[in-house]
Order: C-alpha cells, then sequence, then structure tokens
C-alpha cells in the first residue's frame, strides 16, 4: 500500500465540494455540526430547510445525479450520471454509471474506487477538508464569510470564503416541494458544471458500513495523507 | 498422443536450431519495399487523422522512488505539434498540460499555479518536446527514405535509424508495418524508449492504444491505456491551451516543479 499526500487528495477535495448537498445531512443533526466546527443556533440556509427537514425525518436521502459540463477539448458536452445518498450526522456515497467509480465521504475520511484503474484511493479526515467546509456552513451554521444570496424565486447563491480549493460558491435551484434539483459549481478555470438532481428519496439509514469501500481483490491502495 | 508429442518435440529443436543459427537474414530488398509502402501507407493514414483527434486514456507513472496512483487523461492533438493532455477525475483537473512548438503551459487548479515557457527557453526545447509528444501518441515517426534502405533485422521486427536535429532516432516497424518500439538517444540525457503494446480502431486505422514511455535509466516510466479514441474537429487554437485564470500565480518552471515534488513526497 502507497501514501501519497497532497495533489493527488485535490480530487476528493473537489469531489467534496461538489457534494455540497451532500452535506445537508448534518443539517439534522447539531452534534454533527458542532463536531464540524458550526454554530448549531446559527440559521441554516434557506435553501437547505426542506431538505434538511425530510432527512431528519428519514434518516438517509438518495437521488439521481447528471453531471454536465463543456469540454472545448473534448469537442462537446460531458455527462454523466449517477447516484448520491446521504445519511447524517457526516456521510455521503456518490456512484458514477459510466465509470463505475465509487467515493464515500465520512468526518473521518473517505475511499475512492476507480475500477478503470484498477485501485482504491483513501483518504483521511483532512482529504475530504472541502467536504468539512461545507459541513461547517450546512450543519446549521453560516459560518464568517459565508454568504447566501436569494438569486430568484427559488434559487440561491451560496459563497464559502475562498480556500483555495475549487468550488468555493454554488447556484442552488429547488423544486416546487423545495429540494435541490439543480446545482452549479463554478470548477477551476471558470467552468461551469451543473448537477442535475431528481427522484428524491427518504429511507431508513443504513448505517456507516454502507459508506466504507473495500478493494476488490487485485486492486491496489494507495494512502492519500491523513 | 504419442506422435503429437513427438512433432511438438520436432518443432522445439528446429526453433532451437533456428535460435543457434546466428543473426536473422537482413530482408530481401522486395520484402523491405513492401514493409516500407505498407508503413507509409499506415504512417500517412495516421497523419491525416492527427488533427482534432481527441483520446480518454488511463495513465500510470513510476519512478525509481515510487509507483503512483492511477490517473485519468485526455489529450488532443491539434497539429504535428501541439498536443494538451489533461490529467482529470469525475471531479475536477489535476492537471492541464499544452505543449506546441511555441510555448507550453502547465496549469495546476489545485495550487493555482501556472507556468508558462516560450520556445527556446532552457530547460526544455519546445519544438522537439511538443513533436515528441504527438509522435509518441500517434506513432507518427517519419522514417526518411534513406533510413529503410540501411535497415536491420532484430528479433521480429525491421529497425531502421535516422539522425534529426542531432538525435539519433531508431524505430522498430513490424511485418504490418506499424512501430512496434522506438528509441531516441540525444546528447546529455539517458535514451528514452517507447514500446507500442497494441494498436486499436481510429476511423479504420490502427492507432496506439496500449503504449509505454520510458528511460533506459530505469527513473521513470509512463504506462499508457487508450480507452476510447475520436475526431472532435480542429477547433480554434484557444482548444489547446488551458484556460488559465488571471488570478493564478505565474511561476518559474522549477519553482512549481518543486512545490509538485514537496506536495507529493509522502
Amino acid at each position: 500500500m502507497d501514501t501519497v499526500s497532497g495533489a493527488q487528495a485535490a480530487g476528493p477535495r473537489a469531489a467534496a465540494a461538489v457534494l455540497l448537498f451532500a452535506t445537508l445531512a448534518a443539517t439534522c443533526d447539531a452534534g454533527a455540526a458542532a463536531a464540524a466546527g458550526g454554530d448549531a443556533a446559527a440559521p441554516r440556509p434557506a435553501a437547505a430547510r426542506e431538505f434538511a427537514r425530510r432527512l431528519a425525518a428519514a434518516g438517509r436521502a438518495e437521488v439521481y445525479l447528471t453531471r454536465r459540463f463543456e469540454d472545448p477539448l473534448a469537442g462537446g458536452e460531458v455527462v454523466m450520471h449517477g447516484r448520491l445518498a446521504l445519511e447524517p450526522p457526516d456521510r455521503a456515497r456518490i456512484e458514477f454509471d459510466e465509470t463505475g467509480e465509487r467515493v464515500t465521504l465520512r468526518g473521518d475520511g473517505g475511499e475512492w474506487l476507480q475500477p478503470q484503474l484498477e485501485q482504491m484511493l483513501r483518504f483521511g479526515a483532512n482529504g475530504a477538508m472541502g467536504a468539512l467546509r461545507w459541513w461547517t456552513l450546512f450543519g446549521g451554521a453560516t459560518g464568517p464569510g459565508v454568504t447566501e444570496r436569494r438569486a430568484g424565486p427559488r434559487e440561491w447563491v451560496i459563497t464559502m470564503p475562498s480556500s483555495g480549493v475549487a468550488g468555493d460558491s454554488a447556484r442552488v435551484e429547488l423544486d416546487a416541494a423545495g429540494l435541490p434539483r439543480r446545482i452549479v459549481i463554478v470548477e477551476e478555470a471558470g467552468t461551469p458544471v451543473t448537477y442535475t438532481l431528481e427522484g428524491w428519496r427518504f429511507t431508513k439509514p443504513r448505517g456507516r458500513a454502507a459508506f466504507v469501500l473495500a478493494a476488490p481483490e487485485g486492486y491496489e491502495t494507495f494512502e492519500l495523507g491523513k | 498422443m504419442r506422435r503429437g508429442a513427438a512433432r511438438a518435440a520436432a518443432a522445439v529443436l528446429l526453433l532451437a536450431a533456428g535460435g543457434c543459427a546466428g543473426p536473422p537474414p537482413a530482408p530481401a530488398l522486395l520484402d523491405l519495399e513492401r514493409l516500407e509502402r505498407r508503413h507509409e501507407a499506415l504512417l500517412d493514414a495516421r497523419r491525416a487523422r492527427l488533427r482534432g483527434t481527441v483520446a480518454e486514456l488511463s495513465l500510470w507513472l513510476e519512478t525509481s522512488a515510487r509507483r503512483w496512483p492511477g490517473a485519468h487523461a485526455t489529450y488532443g492533438i491539434g497539429g504535428p505539434d501541439t498536443l494538451r493532455l489533461r490529467v482529470a477525475s469525475s471531479f475536477g483537473t489535476a492537471l492541464d498540460l499544452a505543449a506546441a512548438a511555441d510555448s507550453l503551459w502547465l496549469w495546476v487548479p489545485a495550487e493555482r499555479a501556472a507556468v508558462r515557457a516560450a520556445a527556446g527557453e532552457p530547460p526544455l526545447s519546445l519544438p522537439a518536446a511538443a513533436a515528441f509528444a504527438v509522435r509518441t501518441a500517434a506513432a507518427t515517426w517519419p522514417v526518411p527514405a534513406t533510413a529503410w534502405r540501411a535497415s536491420r533485422p532484430a528479433d521480429t521486427l525491421t529497425v531502421v535509424r535516422w539522425i534529426e536535429a542531432g538525435d539519433t532516432l531508431e524505430l522498430g516497424v513490424g511485418s504490418s508495418g506499424l512501430p512496434r518500439r522506438m528509441r531516441l538517444v540525444r546528447s546529455g540525457m539517458r535514451p528514452v524508449r517507447v514500446t507500442y503494446l497494441g494498436y486499436g480502431p481510429h476511423e479504420g486505422t490502427p492507432w496506439p492504444e496500449r503504449f509505454e514511455v520510458e528511460d533506459e535509466g530505469g527513473s521513470l516510466r509512463l504506462s499508457v491505456r487508450v480507452r476510447r479514441v475520436w475526431r472532435a474537429g480542429a477547433g480554434d487554437a484557444e482548444r489547446w491551451r488551458p484556460q488559465v485564470p488571471n488570478e493564478a500565480e505565474m511561476l518559474d518552471p522549477e519553482v512549481l516543479w518543486r512545490r509538485i515534488a514537496e506536495e507529493w513526497t509522502p
């Protein structure tokens, strides 16, 4: 097993930012918010309220997602499909159909399974830094420097203090039920990436084990720092 | 059963005898001309597809110090000396490299840092580096006609050798006419070897699908597996250059290399 620090973790960090609504799960749990450095008494972002209420009542949220962005190098739009699952206090799991990739994020780190490369990357709590930043926000606190601006009848722009990591702000659009249906994050070099979320389901939680990945036999595992 | 075993043994003995018979004979002139024509036809077909070709690939890098995690990447070829390579995952870009005859750009989003080097600036010989990258990816090694006359056999390959801008290039061509291995010798650096392990179809033409680039000192080996290749049109010049934000820190190449090395050091 190899250990790598820093640069390779940029992917999961960016992923963590992308999974911003994964972090909404924390809105249900004041304890998790405090653990993530948030202030449980502070007002929760308006864009997250209905989602947080439904998740608190059920314990688990699942949604189909589509990721789209224009890629001039590839000569067109890149589209990926997947699923996102969230559970309080700090768990997210994303799966992509086209690549077979699986990513899990927890307060104590996570794993990233990459079948095409026959490898698994494992990162610690620091590797999930980006996610934890959003945990702080959606854990019930707006936090210093965080702003939420209404951009339309069901649309908000949420901005984090700049961290040097992609995904410092997101435009969130809610559906008629008040659940997020579209998130646009401007990634590196100003490329907007749109996530469309469809078919929200709120079910019973499956627990931590559903958010821990194991490498299949023959896969190489790399540790990405602590 | 026994007869079959005897035949197999005879075959092995014949092969062994052949193996002891010294180096294989030089290809007959007619065979050589046929091979040259085959090679040229395939080379022309690949060259005709250069501009605008894009490929999704997996990369594995091994250095003398360690084996790095594999990565997903995309390359795009803008011409014989223009190539952009973006190493990225489903969640963002790790690095974006663009090599052209007159410039080299490297953009590392996680560092919010970029490097731009112009042609002629040390330590890179940009025209050669960009052309080398394209030739490696597309196996478009231009063998001069004179080199075929002086070819020699090596294993099952025909090896042609020529000198280009002070570099010595040796190309091993299979009987199909496709490059199988290439060796570049440049004064002051270790010889570099490219081994083509497999070709796949690209618009009906064989295109490098699996290849390795390594230095003969064993300090670096890059393994490449192309997963998908297509042509997306040439596009404008901007397509072959990373979109580096204005606020990106522009670094001296050596500073960025050092920073990356520190970041990646366990």
